[in-house]
């Protein structure tokens, strides 16, 4: 499962997405993260429970600001932290075009 | 002074079945911003159904529901082997035996309530729009839930019925009756877009016409949230504006195809308000029949 955490608006769009497949819930993401925006919370994955990374609720709102260090320096830290490749960001900001 | 905000509440047994005679008895409560529903199923099937305004606390929604879906049924709690609850208030159903996301639950819903050929299913709630794509299990693939704000939801539908003074459930077809379709409202926010509405009648704007331009500002949006997960048929819409014809027809002119048709409720199969309680009483007999009690 593929969840998308962020959102698109005026000024472009921000997403961080985490792979629940690929994910082992390492935590190497969370440590990584300057900001603090990530954690590992246990979670239904079907019927079964895993513990998987996921964007904290109130960063999801503003990852444009939260997001803002890495995407200026093109190195998101959290997506090079991760082993399995389950980590991903896209981001498109359209006023820095 | 009249409420035109107020959806009517209502439940349904299915004639002909008994849950005495049934080997597991389930219930799943989806304890939502603006509704609470609730569903019993009988060895996995639908048998009686609720939905209630939520209100402002929310273990005694929970409470309300599951009692009104359970009036007249001679069920009580004790006789219901597993209940899972579920939604934003899902933290909050305290007889439940364990909480489900709700994405998980509208994908398993979903894919009971239209099929195995289910891919794609658009949730509009009272306060939250999600895009989900489901494989024919009804797993969740890929989703992606609007968590910017409120904006363009069942809440701001009914801010918009009791400013135009148009009753709800009629609020979509209304939408709909405009001879030309003007361009969206610019925003979407409630607050904002309550007084850009306001400004539209002003400017000797329909009610028709400002409910249209509010319904195509909603479906703009759902379906950005849409495409970011990519959009495949067989396509549904759940939650409470799935009732919403005039943002309904606009999603589904915006992604080219078009939603499939709520079951039959004739044949003891909820309406699509209700996908989520029904997978969350899914989930509870697969938990159920696992040991998990």
């Amino acid at each position: 499962m593929i969840s998308h955490f962020g959102y698109r608006d005026a000024s472009g769009a921000y997403y961080v997405s985490v792979d629940s497949e690929r994910c082992t819930g390492c935590g190497a993401c969370v440590t990584a993260c300057p900001q603090q925006a990530l954690e590992v919370v246990r979670t239904m994955v079907d019927i079964d429970e895993q513990d998987v990374a996921q964007v904290k609720e109130p960063s999801r709102r503003r990852l444009a600001e939260v997001c803002g260090a890495c995407a200026s320096a093109r190195r998101f830290l959290c997506v090079v932290a991760c082993a399995p490749r389950a980590v991903g960001v896209q981001w498109r900001d359209v006023t820095s075009e | 002074m009249a409420e035109f905000w107020k959806w009517p509440e209502y439940r349904k047994t299915v004639p002909g079945k008994d849950w005495r005679s049934a080997a597991v008895v389930t219930a799943g409560i989806d304890v939502g911003s603006v509704g609470s529903k609730a569903v019993i199923m009988v060895d996995g099937e639908p048998y009686a159904w609720a939905v209630r305004r939520t209100g402002s606390n929310s273990p005694d929604s929970a409470r309300r529901v599951l009692d009104w879906a359970m009036e007249g049924t001679g069920l009580d709690d004790g006789k219901i082997h597993f209940i899972v609850g579920t939604g934003y208030g899902r933290v909050n159903v305290p007889m439940a035996g364990k909480t489900i996301t709700e994405i998980a639950c509208h994908g398993r819903g979903a894919n009971f309530l239209w099929g195995t050929s289910v891919r794609t299913v658009l949730d509009v709630g009272g306060q939250d729009v999600k895009a989900i794509r489901v494989d024919e299990k009804g797993k969740i693939v890929q989703f992606l839930m609007n968590d910017k704000c409120a904006a363009g939801t069942g809440r701001g539908m009914e801010v918009f019925a009791d400013l135009l003074s148009v009753p709800i459930e009629q609020c979509g077809e209304l939408s709909l009756s405009v001879p030309e379709e003007p361009p969206p409202v610019s925003c979407t926010c409630v607050v904002f877009a309550k007084s850009e509405a306001v400004a539209l009648l002003r400017k000797g704007w329909s009610r028709e016409k400002v409910l249209a331009a509010y319904c195509s500002a909603m479906a703009h949006r759902m379906v950005e949230l849409l495409n970011k997960v990519g959009v495949e048929q067989e396509f549904v819409i759940t939650g409470g504006q799935s009732k919403n014809l005039g943002v309904v027809r606009r999603v589904e002119r915006l992604v080219g195809f078009a939603s499939l048709p709520a079951p039959n409720t004739d044949e003891g199969r909820p309406d699509p308000v209700f996908a989520g309680a029904v997978g969350a009483a899914l989930f509870a007999k697969a938990l159920y029949e696992r040991g998990g009690k």
